[in-house]
């Protein structure tokens, strides 16, 4: 079979696979897709098609995240957060359907924007891969400082900089010790299922679990069903006013450029910068939200193709985390020695199959997000319950944890969630903050004791 | 057509049968840990058969992956066994976007009518997206009553 067809056809799975993960609520993506990203590399996909298949997935979920965002006021995954406040305006304004159509149609044309943005800008730093490759360590700790600094636990935050980034490298050099290799996709599935692990150790212990509990089941609001949801699909660029797509298209360039920040970070900077400029509030809510759902899409994407394109190695929080595997999955792809999409695909060849990917997934998700957002959410709400979630995230991190490092790898991301997630819900340090943290740690802890 | 959104609402009991919240979402406690328990015995239960079948069949460096193939596909197995064991906890019920909830809105948000006036004379094209959502009665007074 033809490169082209596979990567096509994995760009349709792709889509409708993070479509439909995208539907449900809190599914963070480092923990979804790490794993399915790693399948389709072992699995032996040509590296152009991988490409197509992972910007699709970006393009779908980023696409998808935006209706339980609009409809009910909780965020789709991760990087949904930043957009509640707004999306939850417009939805009590009764206008629901405009803030999902302003958010997918700027993610749409963000995207699109940001992809021969990154191609160009990775060509230009590819002449500056040393100053990277030495800079990144200090880059990524003023990163974890500030990015700890406006966490939710501010200074608490901040103080545990330190004393995590020691943790993480004494688990790591644990694991190397019995291992004889370093673990890399056990952490940042640690860092990224904390939050649930550490809830549910909370609920397990009787001293912990007082104020988790609950008497009754949360209720849902869901926004009403409104003419405009079936039929009539609008044009992306016709659903946004001039200012907002020009304010896209700057906001995508702006984020493309500060690739090494973390997406959640660059979103609520740029929704906050464009917002606190917009005055009016049907306006500020809907160009504030475009933006920031654009951003979503144009930090995945430059995240990830600047430092596959220009270094080949994972200099960005995305290709420590989400992307990850494109650098990195032995025994397939591996960034030293270097032998990933890096040397494997040509420019344009990024070019072709990202646009390939891209416009699968905008010709499929588009459409069926506009017709089907409500029907979708409200037949997630009522039969898949949160317990099948959980489960299944666990089930995935554990499996994968084992695939990297049996049952060390096991303890590990046990290990990092547990601590991590208990700093995450009880001091507010973010994930954020701990991936930033995660990715400084080896330059931060060489600092200090080499 | 709306669907009946109401689902059942259930008590908490005590012990391992209580109601928590996990990730924002009530969840009871004893559900989570079979629910659980399923994933983890499909994921790596899928897993394990990967690496007892696939040795004759693939080549040997394929068959991690394969196996971790099926350890995905043990994974959705078990969130649909799991979503059909253990129903979600949630109440649904569908939002009344009136006008009451609507001006709720702008009070809590401090919204001044004549300030919003006064930048909708110099923004047509807002103006217009707020009239087509029946929306310009809000925030523009002198545009009277909505049709």
């Amino acid at each position: 079979m033809s490169t082209i067809l596979i990567a096509l056809i994995l760009g349709v799975v792709g889509c409708i696979l993070f479509s439909l993960i995208g539907l449900v609520s809190g599914t963070d993506e480092t923990a979804v897709m790490v794993p399915f990203t790693l399948l389709v590399i072992l699995l032996g996909a040509p590296p152009a098609a991988v490409f197509t298949f992972f910007m699709s997935a970006v393009l779908s979920k980023h696409i998808t995240h935006a209706v339980p965002t609009a409809l009910m006021g909780i965020p789709g995954d991760t990087l949904a957060v930043p957009l509640i406040d707004h999306a939850t305006i417009l939805r009590r304004l009764g206008v629901p359907h405009i803030a999902l159509r302003k958010m997918i149609s700027a993610g749409i044309l963000a995207a699109f924007f940001a992809l021969p943005v990154s191609l160009i800008f990775a060509h230009f730093l590819s002449r500056f891969a040393h100053f990277f490759e030495t800079a990144a360590g200090p880059i990524f700790t003023i990163a974890a400082f500030v990015i700890a600094y406006f966490s939710k636990g501010r200074w608490a935050s901040v103080i545990m900089i330190l004393p995590f980034a020691f943790f993480l490298h004494a688990v790591g050099d644990a694991g190397f010790s019995i291992l004889h290799k370093h673990l890399s996709i056990a952490f940042f599935l640690g860092i990224a299922v904390g939050p649930i692990v550490a809830d549910l150790l909370t609920s397990f212990s009787p001293s912990g679990r007082a104020h988790l509990l609950r008497k009754k089941e949360r209720e849902y609001t869901v926004a009403p069903d409104v003419k405009s949801w079936s039929g009539y699909f609008p044009n992306p660029l016709r659903a946004l006013t001039g200012p907002q797509k020009i304010l896209t298209f700057i906001t995508a360039f702006i984020s493309s450029l500060t690739f090494t920040l973390s997406p959640v970070g660059m979103t609520s900077l740029l929704g906050e910068a464009v917002g606190s400029r917009t005055r009016g509030l049907y306006k500020k809510s809907t160009t504030s939200l475009a933006v920031m759902n654009g951003v979503t899409e144009s930090t995945y994407i430059a995240e990830t193709i600047i430092p596959l394109v220009a270094f080949g190695l994972p200099l960005s929080p995305m290709a420590l985390g989400p992307a990850a595997p494109l650098f990195n999955a032995p025994p397939v792809f591996s960034s030293s020695p270097m032998h990933n999409l890096h040397n494997l695909l040509t420019p344009w060849q990024f070019f072709w199959f990202g646009l390939l990917g891209l416009a699968v997934a905008a010709v499929i998700v588009y459409p069926f997000t506009m017709k089907y957002a409500r029907r979708a959410t409200i037949f997630i709400m009522k039969n898949i319950s949160q317990e099948a979630i959980i489960a299944m995230f666990i089930g995935l991190a554990s499996v994968l944890a084992y695939y990297e490092g049996h049952l060390t790898g096991v303890l590990v991301t046990l290990a990092v969630a547990t601590f991590g997630g208990l700093l995450n819900r009880i001091l507010g340090v973010g994930s954020g903050v701990q991936f930033m943290i995660f990715y400084g740690s080896t330059w931060m802890m060489t600092q200090l004791f080499s | 057509m709306v669907p009946n959104l109401r689902t059942v609402q259930s008590e908490s009991s005590p012990g391992a049968g209580q109601l928590v919240e996990v990730l924002g979402d009530t969840v009871r406690l004893s559900h989570v840990v079979y629910a659980v328990v399923i994933s983890l015995v499909l994921s790596f239960g899928g897993y394990w058969i990967g690496l007892q079948v696939f040795p004759g069949i693939v080549s040997h460096t394929l068959v991690n992956s394969y196996s971790l193939l099926l350890a995905m596909i043990g994974c959705i197995i078990g969130v649909v066994m799991n979503a059909k064991l253990f129903k979600p906890k949630r109440v649904l019920s569908e939002s009344e976007s009136n006008p009451d909830e609507q001006m709720e809105l702008l009070e809590e948000l401090q919204v001044d009518p004549a300030e919003e006036s006064r930048l909708l004379e110099n923004d047509p094209v807002t103006k217009n997206e707020l009239e087509s959502l029946n929306l310009l009665h809000l925030f523009n007074p002198k545009a009277g009553e909505p049709s």
